[in-house]
């Protein structure tokens, strides 16, 4: 054994972390190499110091203020603990996200595009169902359906990303029941909606200041704008919504990191990379278990071709709120 | 307090039993604190962040998972709230802060702060080596600055600091190695030469 490694076994060695081989041989290097006996000695008054540091006594009014204030702000009650009534709104809002969603990545790489022959076009008088019948499935595109022309892959491909989604949320218990959602109101605000989600897609969301600043929670469904406001109460429970913007080289290892952390992606990324032709960034959504969150980013830190996450647009729930932050991914050089 | 204790007031707690939260709170409150101190090296801030970690763990005990450990997890929320109010110093120092000038007519002065630390802390402060031995901790990176913390300070196990970054007992060892080498070299001339 050389200096170099025994220097590097003796943290392990002081906490009786080696192996009986390993320990044999470091022994063996410190009797016989004074430069280590030295370091070794330097090395345990060091944490000798550090130790000695010790732990300071809780200031005196400490726990009087956490009772204070938890008493004066309520436990938040759990999803299933919640009337019908208030959970009915959360439901209908994975309706009207998915719907929001589906509409802008179907924009992305269908319009604009000049019909070719064998194209199926919706008609005018065409009208929305919604049902989502596969053999009516491109006429299930909501609102702006009407002015898009597709060929049968497109739809197919289309009609994929509905399913992912629809098993995404699934899979987060949210149960899809397009008579339940207020159409009324998602026809008034689809817009808007629309509007700020292609926003979130094409502008970085500003770095968050991790402030104690409490966000407002949605009240109602129809407000919910992706990555603006509150997501849903079942997120918020199991998940983290993740934004990943500009993954150059480190998609693949990406798909497999969600995926061993139980992660589902909301965008695909077969979709995402189809959206990054038109858009030329490669953008996807995902969730992690929010459980997960830290040793996914850990493990995404120890995959060789990413370098680092910087957290910077997205939403995440630390604890009891959520922050803004985006991650881009950085490929190593 | 064993562990079926402790899952029982967790499920107390769930209830909305504030009193059940209480005793977690007693139990655990001195290491977060702590955790808190050695993160930031300042008592008010590791005061109010330690707070609000007990907080933030109320709020969300509904979520919390039986099957997890209570104790890993109010660990994991103090340390990413130390971890976020340094990152916030970072970008901009802190208004307090001592590396904060402070803006006067004359132009930027360097504020010299009145120790705030009531007088255990104080009396450390006092002693060169602590103070010596704080400033070699608070110029590691987060990482190692926190497994410090756990291991050389708290005392916690591999396998408690495994669970609790979220990685291997690999990972435990080879990352503390490297910070204590670190820690060494900062404090080489202390070690060998006294103060």
């Amino acid at each position: 054994m050389d200096c170099k490694a025994a220097q590097k076994l003796l943290s392990s060695y002081m906490d009786k972390k080696v192996s009986e081989k390993e320990k044999d041989l470091l022994e063996l290097h410190l009797r016989e190499c004074k430069t280590c006996q030295e370091f070794f000695e330097e090395f345990k008054k060091t944490i000798s110091m550090v130790e000695s540091l010790g732990e300071m006594e809780v200031p005196t009014d400490f726990i009087e203020e956490i009772e204070r204030e938890i008493k004066n702000v309520p436990r938040r009650k759990s999803f299933a603990e919640r009337p019908l009534w208030f959970r009915m709104p959360v439901e209908a809002l994975g309706t009207v996200l998915a719907v929001v969603i589906i509409f802008v990545l179907g924009s992305l790489f269908i319009r604009g595009k000049a019909p070719a022959p064998g194209d199926v076009s919706l008609q005018k008088d065409d009208k929305i169902s919604s049902r989502w019948m596969p053999d009516e499935r491109v006429r299930a595109l909501p609102g702006g359906a009407k002015n898009l022309s597709s060929t049968p892959e497109q739809a197919d491909e289309l009609y994929g990303v509905v399913n992912k989604i629809r098993e995404a949320y699934s899979d987060m218990g949210v149960s899809f029941s397009e008579e339940e959602a207020d159409k009324k109101q998602m026809e008034r605000e689809k817009k808007a909606e629309e509007k700020a989600i292609v926003d979130s897609f094409k502008q970085p969301t500003p770095p968050s200041s991790w402030s104690k600043t409490k966000e407002a929670p949605a009240k109602r469904a129809g407000k919910v704008t992706a990555f603006q406001q509150e997501p849903s109460e079942i997120m918020r429970r199991y998940n983290i919504t993740m934004k990943v913007d500009d993954l150059s080289g480190g998609m693949n290892e990406l798909i497999q990191q969600v995926h061993s952390h139980g992660g589902k992606f909301i965008t695909s990324p077969e979709t995402a990379a189809l959206a990054a032709k038109t858009t030329g960034k490669n953008l996807m959504l995902f969730n992690i278990p929010k459980d997960d969150y830290y040793k996914f980013i850990w493990n995404i830190e120890k995959v060789g071709s990413i370098e680092k996450i910087v957290p910077s647009g997205g939403r995440v729930f630390t604890g009891d709120k959520f922050v803004t932050v985006e991650l881009t991914m950085e490929a190593k050089k | 307090m064993n562990n079926a204790t402790e899952s029982a007031l967790i499920e107390r707690c769930k209830q909305g039993d504030t009193d059940a939260f209480g005793e977690l709170v007693i139990k655990h409150q001195k290491k977060v604190f702590n955790v808190a101190l050695r993160m930031l090296d300042d008592w008010e801030e590791a005061k109010d962040v330690a707070q609000e970690a007990f907080i933030r763990a109320w709020r969300a005990i509904g979520t919390f998972r039986s099957d997890s450990s209570f104790f890993t997890w109010i660990y994991r929320i103090v340390f990413n709230l130390s971890k976020n109010r340094l990152k916030g110093w970072a970008r901009r120092p802190r208004p307090d802060s001592i590396d904060a000038p402070v803006d006067t007519e004359d132009g930027d002065i360097t504020r010299t702060l009145q120790d705030k630390e009531p007088s255990p802390d104080k009396i450390l402060l006092k002693k060169e080596t602590g103070r010596l031995v704080k400033n070699a901790i608070a110029e590691l990176s987060i990482k190692h600055r926190e497994i410090i913390i756990m291991r050389d300070i708290q005392g916690l196990s591999y396998q408690e600091i495994a669970e609790v970054i979220g990685c291997g007992e690999g990972t435990v060892k080879s990352r503390l190695s490297r910070a204590r080498l670190i820690l060494k070299e900062k404090l080489k001339e202390v070690v060998n030469h006294g103060l």
